[in-house]
């Protein structure tokens, strides 16, 4: 790994103070008093699990959301901030983890979208030769002229970059700015952070991953319900420290799958195959390939991993294994049947569990009851129905078991499921989706916006069910997990299988070179 | 439960007092008007029959509003819908006046229902295909209706010795049998009650019906769990049609004998007034279609003695819908 | 010649409302708002155009502007419901449809009762271009119109413009395909979607107000017959761009003229068929349009800061 520059002075006045910020939302306190100190010309790193506060604590500085209570500090002065007009009047820019660009507008119009002008029409050449300025000086590659739409993930996220920069931004906060990129591209991410310091910005760098913390940051706070726990300088952090300050005593950490950076022990053989595909095509509206010939292997008894950047095809290859988007090409078979052209529902009901990427768009019935949302999927089989009838005593009774298995906070199966905080109703989406014995399970970044605790339970329950012989096939833009969880990966790039990777075989780096497209050796 | 109903009765209240106000302020007795509107359906035995037999095409077509409004799906269509089975109903009776009453009856519900289905069904299957907004095709048909309505009742089959545009009486034996000989009180309101009930337990007990409001509920979600969706559509604006199209048939075999221009009569706004203040509930829907027959009678009564336009009322059921629904928005606060 | 200049002039005479009414429902739905009350606010302009017209003795303008401002308030109340208070926009929409067709016969028949003749406003004079109309024939059709011709050309050309060149526009445009965005870039999405419904809907008021004052120069219930549901076909068939929802209303309009030409003169089509004319017309040019995603992306959703939870 490149070794980067010595960080500057840490012992300047704070540039931005934030003090004893509160928020709630309705009963859910997001932050309870937490605090944060930024100085001049630093990366400080914002590190906690999902639900800890990092994100809301920033969309205030932001002026996305209103304190209930605290304050902010500029150079020692109170400013208000109600809205993000007033962040960017104050030189605050913030990068988000879901790219805030209007698809049909081409690169330099969503730069200079919103900017206060004096004149009706906006000087767009003028603009075009300073985002290629600005793109030149950070190392961020752009092309002003390009249709945002078909610009991969990577160069989305410079352009968003770009925007704050173009407003003259002396503080940029960065949202889980990593999620999206290949190794490569983080340290390329990385070296253009230093130059922006160099140039007299500070940066927040908002992140769960305590590696990354500890690479480039000359501070890290750590933040955990609602709270800000500690704060280290680069030289004092440790990633035990990190850690125990993440997640306290919620988990035992010796025994974490989550922090574990060791390979888990020898594992048995995989079984008979649950699932296979040949020659997967998956086409766009226009006819163009998003998957592209793809043939895979899940077995029983095993964790197939799908490696890749986001955007590269794993939406479609999913939808198309389920059977929601149209398959062009290709054969598919569960088990010893063939499933080719099956609809969703036979492939529910020959064993296959499906828990979607976004499980709030995807899996969640808002104006519907608790037990309507538990039934969902599992609704035209027993214990749920009776024929063409559904039995919703029995339907109650299990629905009842699954809310005291899986802890969720609710009055009871009748609530409207819309009135459940946000991590009780990702516990249901889960409860819904491990309720039935399955013979393949199919995940998609399962574990995304899920807290400590509970990215820890989906990875034990995946090993379990591993261990009970289903066959699972995890999709995940979090390479940390694949590495800890899988028997095999196998990388998708432009739609397309690159490699595949045994245990033994699994690197960090020739991963990532796969995810960017180079060429696998040998 | 308690709190289901407070809102409704003060939103009612509040309309009520608002419009009261005025009409106070134009000069217009307004006790007594308010007590024409609310009270002219229970002060007769002819008033009362009336209102039963302005309810029963205002729940059938509530329904057909609403049964599609649990997929999430628009059906603005009901007064064509009910058109075509009014003009299928009327062809059965008409051709086949020689039937008896077993044969003919049955024969002509079955075909008022399935004209407003095949009518529903246009919309359905270009949403289906095409992904048109359903709202615009089903609104656009009941203008095409009203050319097939008159088409029907001047150059196929008319009655040349009436006043206006009407059809040839349909057989006898198409006629729906009498509840009550006088007033006359048609069967019609049995058959309404027991579809009413029929819907309910398909949408709240039946397989097909969770899937119609999963649809509604969140459509990519169904769809990622093997619901069809886009076939529940068209099947949610049939089911709609055909009831609106029962509704049209009710109308030809119990209230007029024939095909009258005009048999849709003001029940479409009404009707879809009726379905967003119940919210969509099938329980609410009989209650709400009620008080708007009550209403609508008390409505031209009061036009009728005092000489107030009827818009009046539709005002204050106009505000009974916004208050309803400001109800909900300051619940969830 | 003649009979070709005479449809050509009676078709930009009523393409007028679709226009406006087109126009109206594109500004507030390239913000996300989508306005199905277009019915019920057009009769309410048209009522009110009318009954400020005759009580101020034949002022034309005043009930114009009468129109404009009632229809604006139309605006307000769905865009308050829908943007402040976040509730359903077709049921919103549905409600003020059917309160505004509640209104406009309750405030007609309030003000002038039941008549045996109906009262009668004049109608919109002709203002030929001083040297542009004596063009032969495109100087009939173009240049010896009324006012709001005109003014519906120029408010089309204006608005076409303003959304694809200017900074504001860009602002509008992104604020109807990206909330978000627009918020995070200091884009005020509320007041965007506020002024751009208001400003709608007075253009719709103002499309009803011209039929009494071009067409009938009376008001009848019912005499919109639908033009507020064709101008929502007009608006996705022109695909919510303003230069063409103006060249689409053409079609819209030469099919109305036929209708209304062919009914006349009885060309042994039954009358009834040719009725039906505009709307399976309409039904027809749906099948193409929809396959082109021109649809602003947030069209009737609604944007809610906080919760980012499009529930």
């Amino acid at each position: 790994m490149p070794a980067l520059p010595a960080p500057g002075p840490t012992g300047a006045a704070p540039l931005l103070e934030l003090r004893g910020v509160r928020k709630a939302f309705g009963p859910v306190v997001a932050l309870d008093g937490a605090h944060f100190h930024l100085g001049e010309r630093e990366i400080h790193g914002l590190l906690g699990g999902n639900g800890a506060g990092k994100t809301t604590l920033m969309n205030i500085l932001y002026g996305l959301y209103r304190a209930d209570a605290g304050e902010v500090l500029l150079a020692g002065r109170a400013i208000q901030i109600r809205a993000p007009r007033d962040a960017l009047r104050h030189g605050i820019g913030m990068v988000h983890q879901h790219f805030l660009q209007i698809e049909s507008f081409p690169v330099a119009h969503n730069v200079v979208l919103g900017m206060p002008s004096r004149r009706m029409l906006p000087d767009l050449a003028g603009a075009e030769e300073r985002i290629r300025a600005l793109a030149a000086r950070f190392g961020l590659e752009a092309d002003p002229r390009a249709p945002t739409a078909d610009l991969p993930m990577g160069a989305r996220q410079r352009v968003e970059i770009l925007k704050a920069l173009y407003r003259d931004v002396r503080i940029l906060i960065l949202d889980e700015p990593t999620t999206n990129l290949t190794p490569q591209e983080v340290d390329s991410l990385f070296a253009s952070l230093r130059t922006m310091v160099q140039d007299g910005i500070s940066v927040v760098l908002i992140t769960h991953k305590i590696r990354e913390a500890l690479h480039v940051c000359d501070r890290v706070s750590v933040m955990r319900r609602g709270r800000t726990v500690l704060t280290l300088g680069r030289a004092e952090a440790s990633e035990e420290a990190l850690v125990r300050a993440m997640v306290g005593e919620e988990v035992d950490v010796r025994r974490s799958l989550v922090f574990s950076s060791a390979k888990a022990g020898p594992r048995p053989p995989a079984g008979p195959p649950r699932l296979r595909c040949e020659g997967l095509t998956v086409l766009s509206r226009d006819g163009v390939a998003l998957v592209k010939e793809c043939s895979l292997v899940a077995h029983a008894g095993e964790i197939l991993g799908i490696a890749g950047v986001a955007g590269n095809g794993q939406r479609e290859l999913v939808e198309g294994l389920m059977g929601v988007r149209p398959v062009a090409r290709g054969r598919l078979w569960i088990g010893d049947a063939e499933v080719t052209g099956a609809d969703t529902a036979r492939l529910l009901g020959l064993g296959v569990t499906y828990i979607p990427e976004d499980r709030l768009h995807d899996g969640f019935l808002p104006r519907a009851s608790v037990l309507e949302n538990l039934v969902l999927g599992f609704h035209r089989r027993p214990p749920y129905s009776r024929g063409r009838w559904l039995d919703w005593p029995a339907a109650t009774d299990t629905a009842r078991r699954l809310i005291a298995e899986y802890q969720i906070r609710t009055p009871g199966p009748q609530e409207a499921a819309v009135n459940l905080s946000g991590g009780n109703i990702q516990r249901l989406m889960l409860a819904r989706a491990f309720s039935h014995p399955c013979r393949l399970l199919i995940a998609h970044n399962p574990t995304r916006g899920l807290d400590v605790p509970s990215t820890e339970f989906v990875y034990t329950k995946l090993l379990e069910l591993r261990r009970q012989g289903v066959g699972v096939l995890l999709l995940s833009e979090d390479l940390d997990e694949l590495l800890v969880l899988c028997d095999r990966i196998a990388v998708l790039y432009r739609g397309q299988i690159v490699g595949e990777l045994r245990r033994a075989e699994f690197d960090r780096y020739a991963i990532g070179r796969l995810m960017s497209g180079v060429a696998a050796a040998g | 439960m308690a709190g289901e109903v407070v809102p409704y009765a003060v939103g009612v209240a509040a309309a009520f007092a608002a419009v009261g106000i005025f009409l106070a302020a134009m000069g217009f007795d307004v006790p007594r008007a308010y007590g024409t509107i609310l009270f002219t359906s229970f002060r007769t035995a002819n008033g009362f029959v009336q209102t039963l037999l302005k309810f029963v095409p205002l729940l059938l077509l509530a329904l057909a509003f609403t049964v599609p409004l649990a997929a999430w799906k628009f059906n603005i269509g009901g007064e064509g819908q009910l058109i075509a089975g009014a003009v299928g109903a009327a062809a059965a009776g008409i051709l086949l006046a020689r039937l008896p009453a077993p044969a003919l009856l049955p024969l002509l519900l079955v075909a008022g229902t399935l004209g407003g289905a095949l009518w529903a069904a246009v919309p359905a299957w270009l949403l289906y295909r095409f992904g048109i907004n359903e709202i615009l095709i089903t609104v656009l048909m009941n203008f095409v209706s009203f050319g097939v309505l008159d088409y029907v009742t001047t150059e196929i089959w008319p009655d040349l010795a009436a006043g206006h545009p009407t059809t040839v009486p349909i057989g006898a034996g198409g006629r729906l049998p009498l509840l009550v000989d006088s007033p006359p009180l048609h069967a019609g309101f049995i058959l309404a009650l027991a579809v009413a009930a029929a819907v309910y337990v398909y949408l709240t007990r039946s397989a097909a019906g969770y899937e119609l409001r999963a649809t509604g509920a969140n459509p990519r979600a169904a769809l990622l769990h093997g619901i069809a969706v886009r076939r529940l559509f068209v099947l949610a604006l049939v089911l709609g049609g055909a009831l609106a199209g029962l509704a049209g048939a009710i109308e030809v075999a119990g209230v007029h004998h024939r095909l009258i221009e005009g048999v849709q009569s003001n029940y479409l706004l009404l009707s879809i007034l009726i379905g967003l203040i119940a919210k969509g509930s099938t329980l609410a829907v009989p209650v709400v279609a009620f008080a708007i027959a009550v209403l609508d009678v008390g409505a031209r009564a009061m036009q009728r003695t005092m000489m107030i336009p009827v818009e009046v009322v539709f005002v204050v059921e106009g505000l009974i819908l916004v208050f309803v629904l400001l109800a909900d928005v300051v619940r969830r606060r | 010649m003649d009979a070709l200049e005479a449809f050509a002039r009676l078709v930009m005479l009523t393409l007028v409302p679709y226009v406006l009414a087109g126009q109206g429902t594109m500004l507030a739905g390239r913000a996300g708002v989508f306005n199905v009350a277009q019915e019920g606010i057009m009769l309410v302009g048209a009522s009110v155009g009318f009954l400020g017209a005759y009580l101020s003795g034949g002022g034309l303008l005043q009930g114009m502007l009468l129109a404009m401002a009632v229809g604006g308030l139309f605006g307000l109340a769905l865009a308050y419901f829908t943007t402040s208070l976040k509730m359903d926009q077709f049921v919103v929409g549905l409600a003020l449809f059917f309160i505004g067709l509640a209104l406009s016969t309750l405030f007609y028949r309030l003000a002038i009762g039941v008549t045996l003749t109906p009262p009668l406003i004049p109608t919109l004079r002709e203002i030929p271009v001083p040297g542009l109309s004596r063009i032969p024939v495109l100087g009939e059709i173009l240049f010896r119109q009324n006012a709001l011709v005109y003014g519906t050309v120029l408010l089309s050309l204006v608005l076409y413009l303003f959304l694809a060149y200017t900074g504001p526009g860009m602002a509008l445009r992104a604020v109807g395909e990206n909330p978000m965005a627009a918020d995070s870039l200091g884009i005020n999405v509320a007041l965007t979607r506020y002024v751009t419904t208001v400003v709608g809907s007075m253009l719709i008021g103002l499309a009803g107000a011209y039929l009494p004052m071009v067409y009938t120069a009376t008001f009848t219930e019912g005499m919109v017959r639908g033009r507020g549901w064709l101008s929502i076909a007009l608006t996705f068939f022109g695909g919510w761009s303003p230069h063409l929802i103006f060249f689409g209303a053409l079609f819209f309009a030469a099919v109305e003229v036929l209708a209304f030409r062919v009914q006349v003169t009885g060309v042994g089509i039954p009358y009834q068929l040719i009725l039906m004319l505009p709307y399976l017309a309409t039904i027809a040019v749906m099948l193409p349009t929809f396959r082109r995603l021109q649809i602003p992306a947030f069209l009737g959703k609604n944007y809610d800061r906080e919760r980012r939870l499009l529930l």
